[in-house]
């Protein structure tokens, strides 16, 4: 990163995965500030949402920690928010994990994988980039066509054929037979369904295009 | 499209990582903050670490390594090995793992499989199996713990029947009749496997060539651990994906 001074905050609110989201931004030479309440919110410029186990889980932990609007109220003050995994599912509007009504930032709704495929879909799978969409080129700096990224997830923002409600997906995946967004944006919103912390190299340039991202 | 997985095992003695022959003869590889780092860097698609004497000296895995190891490695680590009990777990997924892979301790304490899985998911719960063939169970496998040191009543069937329902993300698969012999995985074993369950399987014990895992892919295996071939230098994960892919079987190719 070329600018290390960047206020980068890491969301904690108890989700499983901040630890490795945490070492990621170190490999980015990036010293991460740890943001858990909405007063620290203020503080930062950049925030990366982590999250590992059930949207309602995560929007329970949110509400009690008087989250929400804060992180609504930071989403439409244009600073760039990232969601990781269950962090990404609850930008939408709804989770069907749990009847879960999310943060409503992004237009999907999360349903449960419905395939005679192994659930929680799991493991290395590919990602086809949206040409159209306006993020494109900077999301997929140094990042091929069709790259891997690592999964573990059993609901998903499947891909609706309405077009009207696709301009955010910036990158879809396949699993059991069912597309769905792997990766979403809509100017500084942006979500992750993989694990972009631990999908190696490739991952990490991603954090790091979202890093380096500015509104034109 | 879903890749199939190819997973270097550190089994780790004294910090460092160690490699056996049917659970013995222990030779030292390297250490395994540096292994794990150079796997991730050339297209380990997890890592495993095994800490292979905790368990006999009745203690926790060393966390201090796993959070070195997590610091460098950015692709999922698996810990196994020492884990007795939630909070063991718990430091586990705390310092940088992604899953806790469960062996000795699952037949001693099933209770524990379904106490991470309703915490952390599923996804985080890796059953491990040691098995050898053993005629007088009726599925032809007996399982072993402590290392394969020791036979337990359970046939390796029977136990999967049991335990899979607790909240099991995966199975890992050790033949010990095959570990470290470099003549194939025992594809017999993986067969029955597969038949019974529906979790992802990971293949271990016997790794000689890219030919094995090929097989042990066609079979249905989601995965591969290798660990002599490649701590050897003889071949490389990088290798072993080539010949994968010439073999029609999809690997990940880009890190």
């Amino acid at each position: 990163m070329k600018n290390t001074e960047m206020k980068v905050g890491i969301l904690n609110y108890g989700a499983g995965n901040f630890g490795s989201v945490r070492r990621a931004i170190e490999a980015l030479k990036i010293d991460p500030i740890e943001v858990s309440d909405a007063n620290a919110l203020k503080h930062v410029e950049r925030l990366i949402f982590p999250g590992v186990g059930s949207a309602q889980q995560a929007m329970a932990e949110l509400k009690r920690r008087d989250l929400v609007e804060a992180l609504q109220g930071f989403a439409h003050s244009g600073r760039p928010l990232l969601g990781i995994c269950v962090g990404m599912q609850v930008l939408g509007e709804w989770s069907e994990e749990g009847d879960t009504v999310c943060l409503g930032l992004l237009p999907f709704k999360v349903e449960k994988f419905q395939c005679d495929d192994p659930i929680p879909h799991m493991g290395w799978n590919s990602v086809a980039w949206s040409r159209e969409h306006p993020s494109q080129e900077a999301a997929t700096v140094s990042i091929a066509a069709d790259a891997n990224f690592y999964f573990v997830h059993s609901y998903a923002a499947f891909v609706e054929k309405d077009e009207k409600k696709s301009s955010h997906i910036l990158g879809v995946s396949s699993y059991g037979g069912q597309d769905f967004c792997a990766l979403v944006a809509s100017k500084n919103i942006w979500g992750a369904q993989c694990h972009i912390e631990k999908s190696g190299r490739i991952g990490l340039r991603l954090i790091e295009n979202f890093l380096c991202w500015e509104d034109v | 499209m879903l890749k199939k997985r190819i997973i270097p095992c550190l089994d780790i003695r004294d910090g460092r990582v160690t490699k056996g022959v049917e659970f013995k003869n222990n030779i030292d590889v390297g250490c395994p903050v540096h292994l794990s780092e150079f796997y991730s860097q050339n297209g380990a698609d997890e890592i495993v670490i095994y800490d292979i004497t905790a368990s006999v000296e009745k203690r926790a895995p060393d966390f201090a390594v796993i959070e070195k190891i997590a610091a460098k490695s950015f692709v999922p680590i698996c810990i196994g090995g020492g884990i007795r009990d939630f909070s063991d777990a718990s430091h586990c997924i705390g310092s940088g793992a992604e899953k806790v892979s469960l062996n000795s301790i699952a037949p001693r304490k099933p209770e524990l499989i379904t106490e991470i899985s309703s915490h952390f998911g599923v996804q985080a719960v890796v059953l491990s199996l040691d098995v050898q063939s053993d005629a007088s169970c009726p599925s032809g496998y007996r399982l072993f713990i402590n290392g394969g040191r020791l036979a337990t009543e359970w046939d390796m069937l029977r136990w999967l029947e049991f335990a899979l329902p607790l909240g099991v993300g995966e199975l890992c698969i050790n033949s010990i009749d095959q570990d470290g012999k470099r003549s194939g995985y025992d594809l017999n074993l993986l067969r029955l496997v597969k038949a019974q369950v529906r979790v992802p399987v990971i293949m271990s014990g016997g790794a000689g060539e890219a030919k094995h895992l090929v097989e042990a892919f066609v079979e249905g295996a989601d995965a591969a651990l290798v660990a002599s071939i490649v701590h050897s230098g003889e071949t490389s994960v990088q290798k072993l994906k080539e010949e994968c892919t010439r073999a029609g079987i999809a690997v990940r190719l880009d890190w």
